[in-house]
């Protein structure tokens, strides 16, 4: 179990930017935490649901000036930044809650601001190996008989859903109402 | 990789719709028994395709019971000679908060809640954060006759279990979806004051707050 920790901000600077973009995606291994989260050996893409085959938008962490390390749902393309990990921990009422770590810099998913409010954003932020806080953690919940799935913030209780559902970059904010997205094997 | 896009404003559904609609939604919910405690029926629960940017979030009543609570009361005697006007202020001995799942601020939505239960139980409930203890029971009260009596304030209590389910998008098109925390949710709320005086020399029908008020009194 590692027990560095890392606490970085969400924004890089370009050039950190330019030498990273297309990193390779490292290998998919558990990360037991002293949180007690363990990830899934495989990564993920998390895909808007019901979208066209040639036009799969996945949840993807932003490059750009402006929304760089923030979350947008963007033409899926297979690159590091669009893979995620999924971390897992078992609650005692037999539900789960899970951690989302970026394939590219292992970053975890967080929610400004305790995602009080809609319309935050959905961010990135380093990850502490030893502990995972509530705007960290995630829940899922599954649309029966389908492979459909929403993801409600544990700090909250909001959902996460882009700003403009049909839109290719559209930031992916906290909202009342759930989008629905697809996890499968990146 | 990303061209920084301009985000368009996502139309956030709208928790809250008329109290007509409510009204009319629900209105054949509520089963009043003689005790006073109600069991509602569940409507059938929304599924399949909906609108997302039609289809409100649709909150559904599991269960719910209604029980009398006396919230202030005071014994008081009245000896021969000394009737008429006496100021008199209650005692506090018990309290009925508004919760949605054990949270005592009421947001919009669970106010929303609160006019599907009100229809069900057939009485007007408390829909915003709300608790008997914020106005104290003092009144003046006229004995024109000797006796033992109890003079109470209190309230219907009504608590039970609710689902929330939500048009959760994908696409152009919807998923009803539960989306209440943990499965299904509580509430508690509780309806308009009534205050009144009761005697032992008078029986009081059970699952009354009267009776619940008699009751207090060593009779």
């Amino acid at each position: 179990m590692s027990v560095s920790i890392r606490r970085l901000t969400a924004l890089g600077t370009t050039a950190i930017l330019g030498a990273l973009t297309l990193a390779a995606a490292p290998p998919a291994s558990a990360w037991d935490t002293g949180s007690n989260y363990t990830c899934d050996p495989i990564l993920y893409r998390i895909k808007a649901a019901n979208r066209p085959v040639f036009n799969e938008l996945a949840l993807t962490v932003a490059l750009s000036r402006g929304n760089h390390g923030s979350v947008i749902q963007y033409q899926w393309s297979g690159e590091s930044n669009q893979k995620w990990q999924v971390c897992r921990k078992p609650m005692s009422d037999g539900t789960q809650q899970v951690v989302f770590r970026d394939a590219w810099r292992h970053w975890c998913a967080d929610v400004d601001r305790d995602g009080r409010d809609p319309g935050v954003w959905l961010i990135t932020v380093g990850c502490d190996d030893n502990y995972v806080p509530d705007k960290q953690k995630f829940t899922l919940l599954n649309v029966p008989n389908t492979n459909y799935t929403a993801i409600r913030t544990v700090s909250s209780g909001k959902w996460l859903a882009a700003q403009s559902f049909d839109t290719n970059g559209s930031q992916v904010v906290l909202s009342d109402t759930p989008d629905l997205w697809v996890l499968e094997l990146a | 990789m990303n061209p920084n896009p301009t985000p368009r404003p996502r139309t956030l559904l709208r928790a809250m719709a008329s109290t007509a609609a409510v009204l009319a939604a629900v209105g054949s919910l509520g089963l009043v028994n003689a005790t006073g405690a109600a069991a509602a029926t569940p409507s059938a629960a929304p599924s399949g395709v909906c609108n997302p940017a039609v289809d409100k979030p649709v909150q559904d009543i599991l269960n719910s019971k209604v029980e009398a609570v006396v919230t202030d009361f005071s014994a008081i005697n009245v000896a021969p000679g000394t009737t008429g006007q006496r100021y008199q202020t209650l005692t506090r001995v018990d309290t009925v908060t508004t919760t949605v799942n054990r949270n005592t601020e009421i947001s919009a939505s669970a106010s929303f809640l609160f006019f599907k239960v009100s229809a069900t139980v057939g009485f007007s409930v408390q829909t915003t954060t709300s608790s008997t203890t914020t106005t104290t029971a003092s009144n003046t009260w006229n004995f024109n006759q000797p006796g033992y009596y109890g003079l109470y304030r209190g309230t219907q209590k009504v608590s039970g279990e609710y689902v929330e389910y939500t048009c959760a998008r994908a696409g152009a098109i919807g998923f009803w979806l539960n989306t209440t925390p943990n499965g299904k949710g509580t509430f508690t709320t509780f309806g308009y004051p009534e205050e009144g005086t009761v005697s032992c020399a008078s029986p009081e029908a059970a699952g009354t707050l009267r009776n619940a008020a008699r009751q207090r009194l060593a009779c």
